[in-house]
């Protein structure tokens, strides 16, 4: 079992039934299946090459379980992550409070992780104008506000999911740079967060 | 505790867990025994012998190494200067073996005035300690070879890590925390190192830093796996015990999506707990990660074969949760905080094992902290459960609700819209067939037997059954009488099916309803059904399995004996029927049980109200009647009676079936029993005892594993099977098992 070596960890942040899987789905095997994914096994962790300027970013991606059950255990989650895409569902105004829930979570504990908020299920409301229940300029402000990236996403047509993925391999990317020359590889810096103790220690 | 006297007969003996020094901490097999205090301290003794072997591999080592620098010495310095003519390399090279040699020596300068000191209490060494010396000493052996791949800046890492390892192993009272942080710092740097020395090959660095923690880790291991110093061995014991209270967490309560009934759903889940149990007997963080992963993608494909979906972390933390609940794994948390403490930190941070590893430290967390809310309990249920008043319906059964409080997870089914539906009869079979043979079937396919494969050519192979019944008549009846049969699928009864009716395995109806009109005696046999259903989109059909048959007799004759319920279970009434042709008037009815004269009456119908085995028998009857005004009399057909058991006696089987295993196998037991009973999906719980000590708390599976058996599993071995709800327990047969030695 040779596993890829991992450059950079992505979390898929979401409440339960928003496509966080679909949108990885979409990414990386560039389909929509309505029906069973016959040949993926599981679509939980999946490492991902990018072609980003002239180097090779692999990004590894993480899917998390959305149910509030596990909601107390989302922070053994995210911890050391370079990115957290947060998804909520266009056409699901519940979703986007649980979004912004998350979002706080990542600025108080984790602020190394770039924040890409994901309206996802972009088609259903390009059909259907009544169907959009999260305003997109609301968004936008939220956005700013936090200092985070947007994106609306379509599963379904593939609409700007490249566009999403391309962008957190960017940024991780150029911010890798910048870190490089005072911690001397990225990952390494953060051995001292002994976060897994979080989990096992109380 | 209330709930002890409910367990007749079994007890959990204390004596046995105990260590055998009787300090009153628990013991372990793997420390022969002992808890880890006395574990321990017995194994300081057998240190001495240790450091002695440390030092004969040292002495060797060195000769080893000044013998190969010797002759590579000459070698490596011509073609250097051939490729690469730099007077400093070469300074430098022999500068590292001096001090190699050096420190090789002060080594065992050290390690014998330790062997003096410890030589006055050497005891002898017990086999337990005698693998990990090997073991050890084996790895650096390994280490070694390795390292010489890499010429010279393998000499200089052999030399650092050798160096760190002695400065730490002897350090006294160095915390776990603390060993810890000079481990990972030492990772750190070497690695950052490594990264100046292979610049634009991270894979090379990493291939190091993999062996780096092998070779440190088993050089450590005794001290940095459950520290005296850290609590994990208590903390242990305490999720070993919560585990154990929560046994009757269903799947469904966790919400994870698991047809535990297919075969290959709970053949992936049994490997997935086997392994998940195995990751305590490696002694690499990454060997351990390893299995992890390994248990992951059983879960996986448990997951996939029952949704028939690729799983999602929705699935999948619910699921690896369950799997932990039923395994139980030994040292949860010392093996948690030993690979957290001690594995090199990115494979932890971002790879696809440090995912997996994510979400067992997940599942442990979400175990500790259960209450009602997580499990969509109401307190008073969650209380009941705990306090093992009450116990959950078993996770398999339909039609048995829960308590009304808790809302029915509404979790991904397999349940189709009906617009999905198609016609059978519009001819799609044909496509149908064409697609399916263009499909990938996959993974699902079973190991051994029967799964779901939905395939039209099989059959035989999903878990759905359909059921034959007799809806209207009996299926004793006289010639030119009627009874009619209707198929039913219990498990999956939306609309949509297609059946078959089989008479005798020849197809005779396609429709749901068999009506035997005006029957003839050689319609008389065995009848069967089947379903299928089509979609438009995958699995395109699903088939349900040919049903137990229908025993239809047609009797030519006048008089049949029968009765009218399905199935005859002790404790539950019974009425025979002397049934006559016409139904003319009775004179008198005489009942016979294997020959013997039981009962005359002149009523057609003999009430048992209480059946019990004994009641099992050949029954007839001969009756009198008036039909135009003459008196006849006819004797029936023999009538077998077969009373089923509420609960069946259980047998315990090995499976595969066998009764002598080698050590260190993983032996599975198989507790077989059936609950017959009007009420379905009753909650069967299991107790599993050797030698009359009971192993492990009830659980409501049939299935019980050892991991990796040592020759004290050897004994008796028997199960118990318990309906609480009928307050009827039974034991199953004694099964001898012998464990062989390696």
């Amino acid at each position: 079992m040779t596993a890829m070596r991992v450059d950079a960890k992505v979390v898929m942040l979401g409440k339960e039934s928003v496509g966080k899987t679909s949108l990885v789905e979409r990414y990386v095997h560039h389909r929509f299946l309505v029906g069973p994914y016959q040949n993926t096994i599981g679509a939980a962790f999946v490492a991902k090459s990018i072609n980003v300027a002239d180097k090779v970013i692999t990004l590894g991606i993480w899917d998390t379980a959305g149910s509030e059950r596990y909601e107390a255990m989302s922070r053994i989650y995210y911890r050391g992550a370079r990115a957290a895409i947060v998804c909520y569902d266009l056409t699901d105004s519940s979703s986007f409070q649980r979004a912004r829930f998350w979002v706080k979570e990542l600025q108080t504990f984790e602020e190394h992780c770039k924040i890409y908020l994901c309206g996802t299920k972009n088609d259903l409301v390009e059909g259907d104008r009544g169907a959009r229940q999260v305003d997109y300029h609301d968004v936008q402000d939220f956005v700013e506000e936090i200092g985070a990236q947007h994106f609306e996403t379509s599963s379904k047509t593939g609409n700007n999911v490249d566009a999403l993925f391309m962008k957190v391999a960017e940024d991780f990317s150029n911010s890798a740079l910048e870190l490089l020359p005072e911690e001397k590889g990225v990952n390494l810096g953060q051995k001292k967060n002994s976060y897994f103790y979080t989990c096992c220690h109380h | 505790m209330s709930s002890r006297t409910d367990r007749r007969g079994i007890y959990v003996d204390q004596a046995a867990l105990l260590c055998r020094k009787g300090c009153s901490f628990y013991g372990n097999s793997t420390w022969g025994g002992l808890c880890s205090q006395c574990w321990r301290e017995e194994n300081h003794k057998s240190r001495a012998k240790q450091i002695e072997e440390d030092l004969a591999l040292a002495k060797r080592l060195q000769r080893e190494e000044e013998a190969a620098y010797a002759n590579s010495n000459q070698g490596e310095n011509s073609s250097a200067r051939q490729s690469k003519p730099e007077e400093k390399k070469n300074s430098h090279k022999s500068h590292t073996v001096q001090t190699g040699k050096k420190f090789l020596q002060t080594i065992a300068k050290t390690t014998l005035g330790r062997d003096a000191n410890v030589s006055s209490q050497a005891a002898p060494t017990t086999s337990v300690n005698q693998q990990p010396v090997a073991e050890s000493d084996q790895a650096t052996r390994q280490f070694i070879d390795y390292l010489k791949t890499l010429q010279k800046p393998g000499r200089d890492i052999f030399k650092q890590c050798h160096s760190f390892c002695h400065s730490v192993a002897y350090k006294k009272d160095l915390s776990a925390e603390d060993l810890s942080e000079s481990v990972q710092d030492f990772y750190q740097n070497l690695s950052e190192r490594l990264h100046n020395l292979y610049k634009g090959s991270p894979d090379r660095v990493e291939e190091v830093m993999d062996e780096v923690e092998k070779y440190l880790t088993l050089q450590l291991y005794e001290k940095a796996f459950c520290p005296e110093s850290a609590d994990d061995e208590r903390k242990d014991l305490t999720i070993q015990k919560r585990i154990r209270a929560l046994h009757w967490v269903t799947v469904q309560m966790l919400g994870a999506p698991l047809k535990e009934e297919s075969p290959v759903v709970s053949d992936s889940l049994d490997k997935a707990i086997t392994d998940i149990i195995e990751m305590d007997s490696k002694r690499v963080p990454r060997d351990k990660l390893a299995y992890v992963t390994r248990c992951s993608k059983h879960i996986f494909n448990a997951i996939k074969c029952s949704k028939r979906l690729a799983a999602s972390a929705d699935d999948f933390l619910p699921t690896l949760i369950y799997v932990v609940l039923r395994a139980n794994p030994p040292r949860l948390q010392s093996n948690i905080q030993y690979i957290t403490r001690f594995c090199n930190p990115k494979r932890l941070m971002s790879g696809e094992d440090g995912y997996y590893f994510t979400n067992l430290c997940c599942a442990m967390a979400f175990i500790e902290k259960l209450d009602a809310q997580s499990l969509n309990l109401s307190p008073e249920e969650f209380e009941l459960y705990m306090s093992d008043q009450a116990s959950p319906d078993r996770p398999q059964a339909r039609g048995v609700s829960l308590p009304s409080s808790s809302a029915p997870r509404t979790g991904p089914k397999v349940d189709r819209p009906e617009n999905d539906l198609i016609d059978w009869r519009d001819g799609a079979e044909a496509s149908v067939q064409d697609v399916l043979e263009g499909l990938h079937l996959d993974s699902c396919a079973p190991s051994t037997s029967a799964i779901d494969s939905d395939n039209v050519d099989n059959p035989s192979q999903t878990h759905f059954k359909a059921k034959a019944t007799v809806i209207s008549g009996n299926p004793n009846i006289f010639s030119g009488e009627d009874v009619q049969l209707d198929c039913i699928v219990p498990d999956e009864p939306s609309p949509g099916w297609i059946f078959q009716w089989f008479h005798n395995d020849v197809p005779i109806s396609a429709n749901k309803v068999y009506h035997i009109k005006n029957a003839r005696i050689q319609q008389s046999g065995d009848y069967t059904c089947q379903g299928r259903k089509l979609f438009k989109i995958w699995p395109y059909t699903r088939i349900a399995n040919l049903s137990d048959p229908v025993k239809i007799h047609i009797d030519g004759g006048w008089v049949l004996l029968r009765t009218a319920s399905e199935s005859l279970i002790t404790e539950g009434p019974m009425t025979l029927t002397c049934h006559i042709r016409d139904d003319p008037l009775l004179v008198n009815a005489i009942f016979y049980k294997d020959g013997i004269k039981i009962k005359t009456q002149n009523s057609n119908d003999l009430v048992f109200p209480s059946l019990s085995t004994e009641d099992n028998g050949i029954y007839s009857c001969t009756a009198t009647w008036v039909k135009n005004l003459i008196y006849q009399s006819a004797q029936s057909l023999a009538f077998p009676v077969t009373v089923l058991e509420r609960l069946e006696t259980p047998r315990l089987v090995l499976v595969p079936d066998q009764d002598q295993v080698r050590i260190g196998t993983n032996v599975v037991f198989r507790c077989i029993t059936k609950v017959n009973d009007k009420e379905q999906g009753l909650t069967v719980e299991y107790y599993y005892i050797k030698d009359d000590n009971r192993l492990a708390p009830a659980s409501t599976t049939d299935t019980f594993i050892i991991s990796r058996v040592n020759e004290e599993d050897t004994g008796n071995y028997v199960c118990k099977v318990y309906v609480r709800a009928l307050k009827i327990e039974r034991w199953s047969n004694v099964l001898q098992l012998t464990v062989l030695p390696f």
